[in-house]
């Protein structure tokens, strides 16, 4: 909101320049976003409406100052026939406008604002329209209280009803569009039809215009809920409505009109009927709260004297009254966010000042303990970095228009996300592998060489009518499903985690170089190469996705040291012939078996296809360390063992040596 | 010539020749069987008898020598290695270094911190339900105080969560006072992204529940957070703000840790740079979690993750994080 000061100096003296006055409200809780020469740029925080105003700013000031705050007087002479003669306002809801005034203002000359007034408005913002619709936006912005001008010659029947829409009712608005109005919504109308949507904009047909003769004006109270829904409804805001939705000063809807009846008087050159007809049902009631002097102290950390107490809350204007080592307190409409004991609270805090409670650390010692979720994962961080991963940070959604489906971590339908204005430009990832591959591609497009990515985050699903994340880590590298297999291995061995590498299926991915991982024989994620299509690469790459709580669950970060051996080892290497069709795992499984517990472990170096090699076959080479626990092993003994092996391939496998 | 001559001169002619050629060559020209000294040992037959022990112990003498010279040479070289000057001003050797990301290490770094001041880490899910992310944080239903949490929704009640705050109604509604916790996760906000807004981003939020807790507690915890976090020579300031989840609510500047506190672009010339919204917790938000707020107080407090690494690194466009080049986050 902008607020200039040159206005503001109208009800109280500034406490030196813009700067030092910005400052003063900054500490006392109103933010300024921007000093411009004369003019603040507030930010009102949703709590206080009676900050929404110039008046309102001026009173602040002089509280936290201690300077006098004058307010005009909004007297005027009245002349011609009382309002109450002519017209009638009738409230059909009560519930929704607890307050509605009519004043009248006959033979207004409808022309520009003089220049005083013009420049006021221009300087808050508002463009000038003509001198009538100019006084309702002063006073708006004056006293934070919204008006409206209707021209009363337009208006059919002498008489306003505020009620609730009929069905199937429209109105044309004074910016021209043609609203559609719904029994919830609550209308200003004449005798026969709306002429305002309450609270939030006037109609068109009863506008004030160049030959505007006698002014209706209206200053209302509405419900501020009824106020936001209708507004939201039909997306239509307005400076009445931000200020109704927030809630005006009950008791300020009289002295609003007064003010704008004298200035319309000054500037419009009208004649003020005498009177006002004031329609207000059951006027509702302040809250009272008990505010204990003892509490103010057990909240803030800072004793605060107890007639301090009472000064302060007394200068904000409220009713205080002493009852057994206790005040109630009543606060005025215009700080309608004063309701319970902790509001005033942080009254006495903030007119006191923040800055004068102290800084108490002695709230004790407490041992913590990092969780296993944060041990694991900082594990997971540390090695998957240490193996020259680059940690990234992917969008939880997905483009709405392009789905990329890997549907293993769910099979329902993709999530949807709804935005306030009711768009759905995107869904919530099932799958993570989409989101890294994409990082690939950016990078690759910026011609860097590529590293595997990784991130731990979530992934969405629907659990039967609600909905859940599951944190999953995801990784995703240049190159094929191998790749990625050695990064989960090491990370494996690391935590602690036995797990499976299990080929099948897995859909989205491309066929034939896919793998379920497995923890403890159970489903905890998957493996594969991107197909092309999913994310648009140049290089080959493969992704991996494993659900972290499984990681959590399994992971031995701390497991029981076992002895080195310390007798020498042999070592053998063997090249061997094979067809196609074998997988390691079955030479792993038979080298194992003939090997015996001599065979201390096993390693494959290398595949071998082309020239000496008939098609149909591949060329294997594979190192092994031979070790035996309590003596020197010979190079004879383990070269028996070689044999057997090489005997083993040949008679399961149809191996031959190379 | 003498035997006695015949040593040294073969001595002599060893040490030239060690000079030039390797161990391998060495060996059999002296030590080996056809070898030099194999020839002195020889003549020992065309001694007299008296004369031949102790000319036998002279060449036995030798031959250990040289074989220890010999063997002393070739284990020299071999770790010496290639007898080549290398240039040192070539650029070495090593594995690439992975990385980790800004965002997160910024988290760990804030998460550590209050670690060290006794905070427990939770979790809680990313989509939430209405009550816990709006209602029970005392935001009702067609308030103004909403606008400020704009919201991504899955299907009513479900929502992605605006706040890391549902963690605390979730954590207050499971444990007894006294309670101390820091909620560190995503958060979702329906944002057009900007240099400083993101549709995406992270939160850590801490909460310390119990009897006797004040808001100069709450002054006390953050002041150790930031001196802390940018060092001793930090200070605080505490504004009143608005929350509908704590009264009395503060905004919290720390004085510039980029400037000094001396005015730049990063403060806006003001010397001070707002990082944190906190407060106490409001009674009405103790009630909602069953926590009688007449027996406990308690503060709380919340910080963009994003934000402050952006001020740690001079980070200029919050949507960097998201883009994920490598060309960034090798600088991290």
């Amino acid at each position: 909101m902008r607020v200039p000061l040159s206005w503001v100096k109208d009800y109280v003296e500034l406490p030196g320049s813009p700067a030092d006055a910005a400052k003063r409200l900054v500490m006392a809780g109103v933010g300024v976003e921007a000093v411009e020469g004369d003019v603040l740029d507030l930010e009102i925080t949703a709590n206080r409406s009676d900050l929404l105003s110039v008046v309102g700013v001026a009173r602040e000031i002089a509280l936290v100052s201690g300077r006098p705050f004058k307010e005009p007087a909004a007297q005027f002479t009245p002349a011609g026939a009382p309002v109450g003669k002519e017209w009638a306002v009738e409230v059909k809801a009560a519930d929704l406008c607890p307050r509605y005034t009519a004043r009248l203002v006959r033979n207004v000359v409808v022309g520009p604002s003089p220049s005083w007034m013009s420049a006021r408005l221009e300087a808050a913002g508002i463009r000038p329209v003509n001198n009538v619709v100019d006084v309702t936006n002063y006073v708006l912005l004056e006293s934070g209280q919204p008006l409206h001008a209707f021209d009363a010659r337009l208006l059919r029947g002498k008489r306003i009803v505020v009620r609730r829409a009929a069905a199937g009712e429209k109105i044309a608005a004074i910016d021209g569009k043609t609203y559609a109005l719904t029994p919830d919504m609550l209308v200003i109308a004449d005798a026969e039809r709306p002429v305002a949507i309450a609270g939030v904009m006037g109609g068109k047909e009863t506008e004030i215009g160049p030959s505007t003769v006698d002014v209706l004006l209206e200053s209302a109270a509405f419900d501020p809920v009824s106020v936001r829904r209708t507004g939201r409804r039909l997306a239509l805001a307005s400076e009445s409505s931000y200020r109704f939705e927030r809630g005006v000063d009950f008791d300020g809807v009289d002295w609003a009109s007064r003010r704008a009846v004298e200035l319309l008087v000054q500037v419009a050159a009208g004649q003020a009927a005498e009177g006002v007809v004031d329609v207000s049902t059951a006027r509702p009631e302040r809250p009272t709260a008990r505010v204990r002097p003892s509490r103010v102290a057990a909240v803030l950390g800072l004793p605060v004297a107890t007639p301090r107490i009472r000064e302060i809350l007394s200068g904000l204007g409220c009713q205080v009254a002493d009852t057994d080592g206790a005040f109630e307190v009543t606060a005025p409409w215009k700080r309608r966010d004063l309701r319970i004991e902790a509001d005033y609270i942080e009254e006495v805090a903030r007119i006191e000042g923040y800055d004068r409670i102290p800084c108490d650390t002695g709230f004790g010692l407490r041992a913590t303990q990092d969780s296993p979720e944060d041990r694991v994962r900082e594990e997971v961080r540390a090695t998957l970095a240490g193996l020259g991963a680059y940690e990234v940070l992917t969008w939880s959604f997905e483009d709405a228009k392009t789905p990329n489906r890997i549907p293993f971590w769910t099979d329902g339908p993709l999530l949807p996300l709804r935005d306030p204005q009711g768009n759905v430009d995107r869904t919530l990832r099932e799958a993570m592998a989409p989101s890294l591959l994409r990082v690939l591609q950016t990078n690759e497009a910026y011609r860097e060489a590529l590293h595997p990515v990784f991130e731990i985050a979530a992934v969405y699903h629907r659990e039967g009518k609600a909905y859940g994340d599951r944190m999953v880590l995801g990784i995703a590298a240049p190159g094929d499903p191998l790749d990625v297999k050695g990064l989960l291995e090491v990370l494996m061995r690391r935590l602690g985690v036995s797990f499976e590498v299990h080929p099948s299926a897995v859909a989205g991915l491309e066929p034939g170089t896919t793998a379920e991982l497995r923890i403890e024989g159970r489903r905890a994620g998957y493996l594969g190469q991107a197909p092309a299509g999913l994310v648009d690469l140049r290089q080959p790459a493969a992704v991996a996705e494993v659900d972290f709580s499984r990681l959590v669950e399994s992971a031995k970060l701390v497991r029981p040291y076992r002895d080195f051996n310390r007798q020498p080892p042999v070592d053998r290497d063997l090249n061997v012939v094979l067809p196609d069709a074998v997988r390691w795992s079955e030479v792993e499984a038979l080298v194992r078996e003939a090997g015996g517990g001599l065979l201390e472990s096993l390693g494959f170096a290398s595949e071998y296809r082309g020239k000496g090699i008939e098609p149909g076959k591949k060329a294997w080479a594979f190192s092994m360390v031979f070790r035996a626990q309590d003596r020197t092993l010979t190079g004879e003994e383990a070269d028996g063992r070689v044999k057997a092996i090489l005997e083993a391939l040949k008679a399961r496998l149809g191996a031959v040596q190379r | 010539m003498s035997l006695d001559a015949k040593i040294e001169a073969l001595k002599a002619e060893f040490e030239k020749e060690a000079s030039s050629l390797p161990a391998e060559q060495l060996r059999p020209r002296f030590v080996g069987p056809s070898g030099k000294v194999r020839a002195l040992f020889g003549e020992l037959k065309t001694l007299p008898p008296d004369h031949k022990k102790a000319a036998g112990e002279k060449l036995n003498a030798l031959k250990n020598d040289l074989e220890a010279r010999i063997e002393a040479l070739a284990s020299a070289k071999a770790a010496v290695g290639p007898q080549r000057a290398v240039d040192l001003t070539l650029p070495g050797r090593a594995p690439e270094l992975g990385r980790r990301h800004p965002v997160y290490r910024t988290w760990d770094e804030i998460v550590r911190v209050f670690s060290r001041l006794g905070f427990d880490v939770v979790y809680g899910p990313e989509v939430e339900v209405e009550a816990n992310n709006f209602e029970a944080l005392n935001i009702p239903v067609d308030h103004p105080a909403r606008d400020s949490f704009d919201t991504f929704y899955v299907e009513p009640p479900y929502l992605l969560r605006s706040h890391t705050s549902p963690v605390q109604i979730r954590t207050m509604k499971a444990r007894k006072p006294p309670i101390r916790v820091l909620c560190p996760g995503k958060v979702f906000r329906p944002d057009k992204p900007d240099a400083g807004h993101s549709p995406m981003f992270h939160q850590v939020e801490g909460l310390l529940v119990g009897p006797g807790v004040t808001f100069a507690h709450l002054k006390g915890v953050l002041d150790l957070f930031v001196k802390s976090m940018w060092g001793p020579a930090t200070t605080v300031r505490f504004r009143p703000s608005f929350f509908p989840f704590t009264e009395p609510s503060a905004e919290v500047d720390v004085t510039c840790f980029i400037c000094g506190a001396k005015g730049c672009p990063a403060c806006k010339q003001s010397g001070w740079v707002e990082i944190l919204g906190s407060g106490m917790v409001h009674p009405k938000v103790l009630a909602n979690c069953g926590i009688d707020p007449e027996e406990n107080t308690g503060f709380a407090f919340g910080m963009g993750v994003e934000r402050i690494a952006m001020l740690r690194w001079g980070i200029p466009d919050i949507r960097r994080f998201t883009e994920n080049h490598f060309a960034f986050l090798r600088q991290f």
